[in-house]
């Protein structure tokens, strides 16, 4: 069979074709999601309250006075604690889970189900059958983002240095590029490898189930440097998210949506901007999709039987 | 194509630091003003210096010749002279300097390739060599002694001539060159100073210690510096003379009057801002000297400084002297930034993180010109007393702040925060209660620089305030009353006792209750609420009565007598007594305010009420006025929880947690 060059725009059409496709998908990942954020949350007030809902500094504090806000911080060591800690392990719990969404995801913009019974089918097939090697991706994931972690320490020693140096935002703007450019590029690489091997695993999986981790990222390293379109499409995806959020500044700039309809009013945004980020991941892994789709499978390897008789 | 490469090449190396190279200056001119906006002489001057210095701009390296007018202003005759010798400070690890500071002050360090040092080479008094006579005294070399052949006799006047080698440091703790640019601080041999009561003096000159400043007699300064005609000097005074040399070089001679130290600054690549601050309707001439990236920092040090200026003046006494120099540092000489001189400071805070608004380089500014009333008139003893100067001043800088701020925003007015300068430093600060040592303390004698610096910075300007707050709470005295002090020891050398006596005897009562356990003892102010509660009234059940007339009740329903009776009890944990308003607020929206006037040694105060609604907060220094209160959090209690703000603390986290989510997962 031979396919067609894929361009970006083909990859970028067929993340709108998934999203309108599988618009219930995105609406099932969005609300887990935001069932997680909401229990972190929950505990967040159980915690908060306990602690502030008796003290009027804190209403202060909340209110935006500066210096309630420092002097909570610095009294209240043990909350502030269990409150970041509550939200990081939201935060890696979701990294965890999202092995599973991800390979969720993945199976239904592969298998492409119709209906909302096969596609809840294959989503959980898939998430399920994924889920271990997407675990041992994330192993090799650690080791490819470690050039990252190096580059970002060394940009942070740069830049605190210039930035002890600089008086106008001129003198900040080269060192804040080569300071967190190059750590900044090696995790999107790094994150771009582990999303193709992701896509290869799952695509791969009905014929090649030996297919590991490790040689998928490897397959997805070589695969990269020969199609950047790939990053051309990592960049588009980063441009809507950034896209989004200046979106969500313009609708919030000059509105100070006060008292309980203000907060509901925030809210409401808040969510319609994770709704919409939510799409544009899920289209993003659909243009993915549509490209390892073009990829040459691996080698299978043919074990020889001999016969007995012969 | 290759040729232009190289040249641009050649070029940028030659002007490596971007400042292109030194071209000769136009001849200064010299000033048009005498030393002091109003003749004096202002002080006794018993200790007068003429120097005539020769900078090397190649080595950082000054050859000088000093001569020292010094009167006996006391009771007995003096047989030696002590010197202070500041920067052999920096000539080795092993000074006091070096081994009390581990080899850092503020954050910047010492430079393994930048020692400093001054070889004092000889010493004449009417001809006679001294300088084998003389001899360190101390651990190190920053204190040269010399015994005199003749005792100098009480009001008698010795003239002293010495010649000296002064090597600046790479810039550390106030002081040194970086590049071309050279902060030049305490270079010169300074005489110590004669303290105690008359007839029991003793010299005050102690060697160089990491938290020490300075402490020095007043008198005039007569300084010629001769300088590379390329290179740009500000110093203390004013100058008189401006003479261009034949070998490139130029003398420049300043003049000032009524001032305990000369500092000057040397640099080719500054420019010089100017305005005019108007002090009793006379002008003085404002100047910021920076580098030309920092105009926009030097712009907002000037409208600070003019301000600081007026606002001190009218606040304490008129500022004497004519001119007021603010250097700007480089970036990468900041070590040289936020120190005081007479007439000459040294600011810092240019960094891009400092958006207008967020006022740290202004307070730089305002901090170190309020020291020239706070150690420049008022001339107290930095090494016994530094809160004297460092704390009073920075609770004057406060008022300053508030003055040309505005009240709570003279700190910060950015981005929708507001704060003020005071309450900002405490919530930055360290519990001011659990400072092991006391505020009046020999600086050299503190566990650490975090003990030093909250004690003499933080405790005593929220000490003062909070005193302050409390003579105030009737009508406003406590400022005139520093007005008095200041007036009355303007150019003296007062002590911490002479300002308490100053301030009881403007005030008329005694404040021995606030500043034994404020200032001489450690400890601070911790209030909480320790109990509050409410209870609806009601007949009282039970046995009632006696013989025929026993009853009992048992069922309290339609007996209520309506109302409520609530208990409060507040208690101060900490050590120093502050009188405090408690705010009371009930269910209807009433509020009422008492005033817990706690001067004696009483820990706790119980307050009831029988209201017809119950209490519903209770809110002690509702105001904020007691800037010593540790522990706030805790001052300002609801009877029954409510939500409300933790619901929207949590939305905003929780819609974090979320964005990060999304960051790192699907």
């Amino acid at each position: 069979m031979t396919v067609g060059r894929i361009r970006l725009g083909d990859m970028l059409r067929a993340g709108g074709r998934a999203v309108s496709q599988y618009t219930g998908t995105v609406l099932a990942v969005y609300l887990v999601q935001l069932v997680a954020a909401g229990i972190a949350g929950f505990a967040i007030l159980s915690v908060l309250s306990n602690a502030f809902s008796d003290r009027m500094l804190f209403d202060q504090a909340v209110d935006g006075d500066l210096v309630s806000l420092l002097t909570i911080l610095r009294d209240a060591p043990a909350v502030v604690g269990a409150v970041t800690w509550i939200a990081l392990g939201a935060v890696v719990a979701w990294m965890v889970w999202s092995w599973y969404f991800t390979g969720g995801v993945l199976a239904v913009l592969t298998e492409r189900p119709r209906g909302r019974l096969d596609t809840a089918r294959c989503f959980g097939a898939g998430g399920a059958s994924t889920f271990l090697v997407f675990a041992r991706l994330g192993v090799v994931s650690v080791l490819l983002q470690f050039p990252a972690l190096v580059a970002l320490s060394m940009g942070l020693g740069y830049l605190a240095e210039r930035i002890g140096d600089a008086v106008t935002v001129g003198e900040l703007i080269g060192p804040l590029f080569l300071g967190l450019g190059p750590a900044a590029l090696l995790h999107v690489l790094a994150s771009t490898v582990v999303d193709y091997a992701r896509a290869e695993l799952t695509l791969r999986r009905p014929t090649h189930d030996t297919l590991g981790a490790l040689r998928a990222a490897i397959r997805a390293v070589a695969y990269l440097a020969r199609r950047p379109v790939a990053l051309l499409h990592v960049g588009a995806y980063w441009l809507g998210f950034v896209l989004v959020w200046l979106l969500y500044l313009l609708l919030a700039k000059d509105r100070a949506m006060l008292g309980t309809s203000g907060a509901l009013a925030l809210f409401a945004i808040r969510q319609a901007v994770m709704l919409v980020r939510t799409a544009l991941k899920v289209g993003f892994l659909a243009g993915q999709v549509e490209l390892t789709a073009t990829r040459p499978p691996p080698p299978r390897t043919i074990a020889r039987v001999e016969s007995r008789d012969a | 194509m290759v040729r232009a490469l190289l040249l641009f090449v050649c070029v940028v190396a030659a002007c490596g630091d971007g400042l292109g190279t030194p071209r000769v200056r136009p001849l200064p001119a010299v000033d048009a003003r005498p030393a002091l906006r109003v003749p004096g002489p202002r002080s006794p001057r018993n200790a007068n210096y003429r120097i005539d210095a020769r900078y090397d701009a190649t080595t950082h390296r000054i050859e000088a010749t000093q001569t020292l007018t010094w009167k006996n202003l006391g009771g007995t005759a003096v047989a030696e002279l002590p010197f202070h010798l500041y920067l052999n400070g920096f000539k080795n690890e092993t000074t006091l300097f070096m081994t009390s500071s581990r080899g850092s002050h503020r954050g910047f360090h010492t430079h393994e390739d930048g020692w400093g040092w001054i070889d004092v080479t000889s010493i004449r008094i009417g001809g006679e060599e001294l300088r084998p006579r003389a001899t360190f005294v101390g651990p190190d070399e920053t204190v040269l002694s010399l015994p005199l052949s003749t005792p100098v006799a009480p009001d008698a006047t010795v003239e002293v001539t010495l010649t000296f080698t002064a090597q600046l440091p790479q810039v550390v703790a106030r002081t040194g060159y970086q590049g071309a640019f050279a902060m030049v601080a305490q270079w010169f041999p300074k005489v110590g100073v004669r303290i105690g009561a008359r007839g029991y003096e003793t010299w005050e000159c102690p060697p160089f210690h990491v938290n020490s400043e300075f402490f020095a007699d007043f008198g005039v300064y007569d300084v010629a510096l001769t300088v590379p005609d390329t290179h740009v000097v500000a110093a203390t005074g004013v100058l008189v003379e401006a003479i261009d040399l034949p070998d490139a070089t130029r003398t420049l001679r300043y003049h000032a009057e009524d001032v305990h130290d000369f500092a000057w600054m040397i640099d080719p690549h500054v420019e010089v801002m100017t305005a005019t601050a108007q002090v009793d309707g006379t002008p003085v001439e404002v100047r910021v000297v920076h580098r030309a990236r920092q105009r926009g920092f030097a712009r907002r040090h000037l409208q600070a400084a003019v301000g600081a200026v007026e606002t001190f003046s009218k606040l304490f006494v008129p500022y004497p002297w004519s001119v007021m120099t603010v250097v700007d540092p480089p970036t990468d000489a900041m070590a040289a930034g936020g120190m005081e001189y007479p007439t000459l400071v040294t600011t810092s805070g240019d960094n891009v993180l400092m958006r207008p608004g967020i006022r740290v380089p202004e307070f730089v500014t305002i901090h170190e010109i309020g020291h020239n009333w706070f150690q420049g008139i008022l001339a107290s003893n930095e090494f016994r007393e530094a809160w004297l100067d460092e704390g009073v001043n920075e609770w004057a800088d406060t008022l300053v702040m508030k003055h040309l701020y505005g009240e709570d925003q003279s700190a910060i007015a950015w981005a929708g925060w507001k704060a003020d300068s005071l309450p900002l430093r405490r919530a930055l600060s360290s519990e001011l209660g659990t400072i092991p040592s006391a505020v009046a303390t020999t600086a050299a004698v503190f566990p650490d620089d975090a003990a030093y610096g909250d004690a003499s910075y933080t405790k005593t300007a929220a000490a003062l305030a909070t005193l302050q707050a409390v003579i105030d709470h009737e009508q406003p005295r406590f400022v005139a009353a520093m007005r008095r002090y200041a007036t009355d020891w303007a150019f003296r050398h007062p002590t911490g006792a002479d300002l308490w006596a100053s301030l009881e005897a403007t005030l008329g009562e005694d404040l021995d209750w606030f500043v034994q356990p404020a200032f001489q003892h450690p400890g601070g102010v911790d209030f909480a609420v320790r109990t509050a509660s409410c209870r609806a009234n009601r007949a009282a059940r039970g046995v009632f009565g006696e013989g025929s007339g026993r009853h009992t009740v048992v069922d309290d329903r339609g007996t209520d007598t309506a109302g409520y009776t609530c208990h409060v009890v507040i208690e101060n944990r900490g050590t120093i007594p502050v009188p405090v308003w408690v705010e009371f607020v009930f269910d209807d929206g009433t509020r009422e305010r008492q005033y817990w006037d706690h001067r004696d040694s009483s820990r706790w105060r119980a307050f009831d009420f029988a209201r017809s609604s119950p209490l519903a907060e209770v809110s002690i220094d509702p105001d904020g006025l007691v800037a010593l209160a540790d522990h706030r959090l805790d001052d300002h209690v609801r009877i029954d929880g409510d939500r409300h703000a933790t619901w929207r603390a949590t939305a905003r986290v929780t819609v974090w947690t979320q964005a990060l989510m999304q960051v790192v997962g699907l």
